[in-house]
């Protein structure tokens, strides 16, 4: 049988997370710009204005009528991510489509000093849900001040590596023939959970040593299925176990030298059924140029054992105008069936982030997608595709 | 001419040389072939530290090596001018929350006076230390701020000759600066927390004698 599982279109209700280059262009920590100190969901005033007039044009019209603030009542802040995609599957007869990707409302307030609740409605089909994807999520955030350690409880996701915006990252996937539709962290996955975040070292404010420890439940990735070794689909963690998460990450701006800015860290999150283990750096040139990379392990008792690697470079060439180069590879055993194999996966990903107005990027993509696997149980392919994503955000 | 006539002319003359002789110091102007001229300034917040550079200052005093304490001028740069090492960064230090560029494009240190100096000199060369006093003009707003200051004076030599004429002075000053003082509130809840709320400022400035 032809595989036509793999479709590009399956790929719905995406969240679009922080960029953890921008850490590298501009030297701001995730939390410098969003509301949760892991990134991603809702930006504060800072996240907000930083990026709002960001663009390629810039109308009058449109430039002297920029909401000053995300923050519509006092001590409440709003946002909004909207996307849509044009792309084509990997079927030789497969048509190039356009459809939404992407509906995610946020909302915060800061009841106190030390209290603000966090909240995030992210649309998605339910015919094409991720196992693990959540619609609602939110959580309380805990500081006393910024000395303190912050306390996150809630229901959200752990601070797993590094937070990419791109879901099709081999990072959180299992390298199949589907790649993209089999993730073992699954976009806007979240667990209901606490975590702990605190910076050991505040060197100048310019060097940072932040330690993460935290517990969640397991009932989401419980919807994670993936073939046993007797051949069932079974979930690859029981739903009553605790995970538990500990990153560690240093991260510096303008410290080692007065125009770089650099991170390196790794986490490890582990149950009952799964660990994985992440280990990430990069550096940067302020305003210019940046350089990540990740290597992540995750291995889930029987179900699968996988080793996958990403480099991706960010060249800013201008204000609003960003291209990027990522290349990543993912291999390892998993069953398939009653079967076990060994998946190899390549992506090469060439694409740019354009600003075309205030609040609105156009994203085109070249991608080149490679899969093997051995023995051979399923037809594999090798394609190249041209997406395009145009990107709303507030 | 009449004797008291021919008197009273010759103590006009006499004080019109003495007082430009001994009253009037020299003018300076900054000068980048005596010496890069440069300001920095540093905001530390508790959770980020941002460090700026000017590298394009003016100024012009006037400065007397037997009466440092008399010195006065002003010196002025361009916020246009101030970077921080990210270019979105500048965009929005010179946005109407922050320095409010459009409206006030430049930064001014009126100075009125050195005051507390301990004074020492040797083989031409005069060092001082002690306290600067002045406006601070900045978003439209002055304000009476003091500084630490140290100056190096040398007087004319072979060796000055080889940068500028005349004396050349070197300065080195700090001053601390409230940016809520100026009416600086910045976007809601960044002032204190990501920028400081009290900005450092050195600076390292070159000149010699017109």
């Amino acid at each position: 049988m032809k595989i036509v599982l793999f479709l590009i279109s399956f790929l719905v209700a995406i969240p679009l997370l922080s960029l953890p280059q921008y850490q590298l262009l501009t030297g701001n920590r995730c939390g410098n710009c969003h509301v949760n100190h892991q990134g991603g969901g809702q930006r504060n005033e800072l996240g907000y204005y930083s990026m709002a007039d960001v663009s390629i044009l810039k109308p009058d019209f449109i430039m002297k009528n920029l909401p000053e603030s995300n923050s519509p009542f006092s001590n409440t802040m709003i946002g909004l991510d909207l996307r849509a995609q044009m792309a084509r599957g990997v079927a030789d007869d497969a048509e190039r489509r356009v459809f939404p990707m992407q509906f995610a409302a946020y909302a915060s307030h800061q009841a106190t000093d030390w209290l603000t609740l966090e909240g995030t409605f992210s649309f998605y089909n339910k015919e094409r849900r991720y196992p693990g994807q959540q619609m609602f999520f939110g959580s309380a955030l805990i500081q006393p001040n910024l000395s303190f350690p912050q306390l996150r409880v809630g229901y959200f996701q752990p601070s797993i590596g590094v937070r990419f915006d791109d879901h099709t990252n081999f990072a959180r996937l299992v390298p199949n023939n589907r790649v993209f539709n089999t993730p073992i962290i699954a976009p806007n996955y979240a667990e209901l959970g606490a975590e702990m975040t605190y910076d050991v070292v505040n060197y100048k404010a310019k060097g940072f040593v932040t330690l993460t420890g935290g517990a969640f439940s397991t009932r989401s990735l419980n919807d994670v299925t993936m073939f046993s070794e007797n051949g069932q689909l079974l979930p690859i963690v029981k739903n009553d176990d605790i995970s538990y998460i500990g990153r560690i990450q240093f991260s510096e701006n303008h410290l080692i030298t007065d125009i770089t800015n650099s991170t390196l860290g790794a986490s490890y999150f582990t149950n009952a059924g799964v660990t994985m283990t992440n280990v990430f750096g990069g550096v940067g040139v302020s305003d210019a140029f940046s350089l990540m990379a990740e290597y992540s392990m995750k291995e889930a008792n029987s179900f699968f054992s996988i080793q996958s690697t990403s480099i991706s470079a960010m060249y800013q060439a201008t204000e609003g105008v960003f291209f990027e180069l990522r290349a990543e590879e993912s291999s390892g055993t998993i069953q398939q069936g009653s079967e076990k194999v060994t998946n190899t996966n390549k992506q090469l990903v060439l694409g740019s982030q354009l600003f075309i107005l205030p609040g609105i990027v156009l994203r085109p993509e070249y991608r080149i997608l490679d899969t093997e696997q051995s023995p051979r149980l399923l037809e594999q392919y090798t394609s190249s595709r041209f997406f395009v994503q145009l990107y709303a955000f507030f | 001419m009449s004797i008291s006539k021919f008197f009273a002319l010759a103590i006009i003359g006499l004080f019109v040389v003495t007082s430009s002789s001994f009253a009037g110091g020299k003018n300076f102007s900054l000068n980048n072939n005596v010496g890069k001229n440069q300001i920095k300034f540093d905001s530390e917040a508790p959770v980020e530290t941002i460090n700026g550079v000017v590298n394009t200052v003016n100024g012009n005093f006037t400065m007397d090596m037997s009466n440092f304490e008399a010195t006065t001028g002003t010196i002025t740069l361009n916020i246009a001018d101030m970077k921080t090492g990210v270019e979105k960064r500048d965009e929005h230090m010179r946005g109407a929350d922050w320095l409010n560029a459009d409206k006030n494009p430049q930064i001014k240190y009126q100075i009125t006076k050195l005051t507390g100096l301990k004074t020492s000199s040797e083989n031409g060369k005069f060092t001082t230390k002690g306290t600067v006093e002045g406006n601070f003009m900045l978003n439209g707003v002055s304000k009476y701020l003091k500084g630490t200051v140290n100056i190096n004076y040398i007087q004319e030599n072979a060796e000055t000759k080889k940068r500028a004429s005349g004396d050349i002075v070197n300065i080195q000053a700090k001053i601390d600066v409230p940016l809520a003082d100026f009416g600086i509130k910045g976007k809601s809840g960044v002032l204190g927390n990501k920028v400081a709320n009290v900005v450092k400022i050195s600076a390292v400035l070159f000149a010699n004698s017109n």
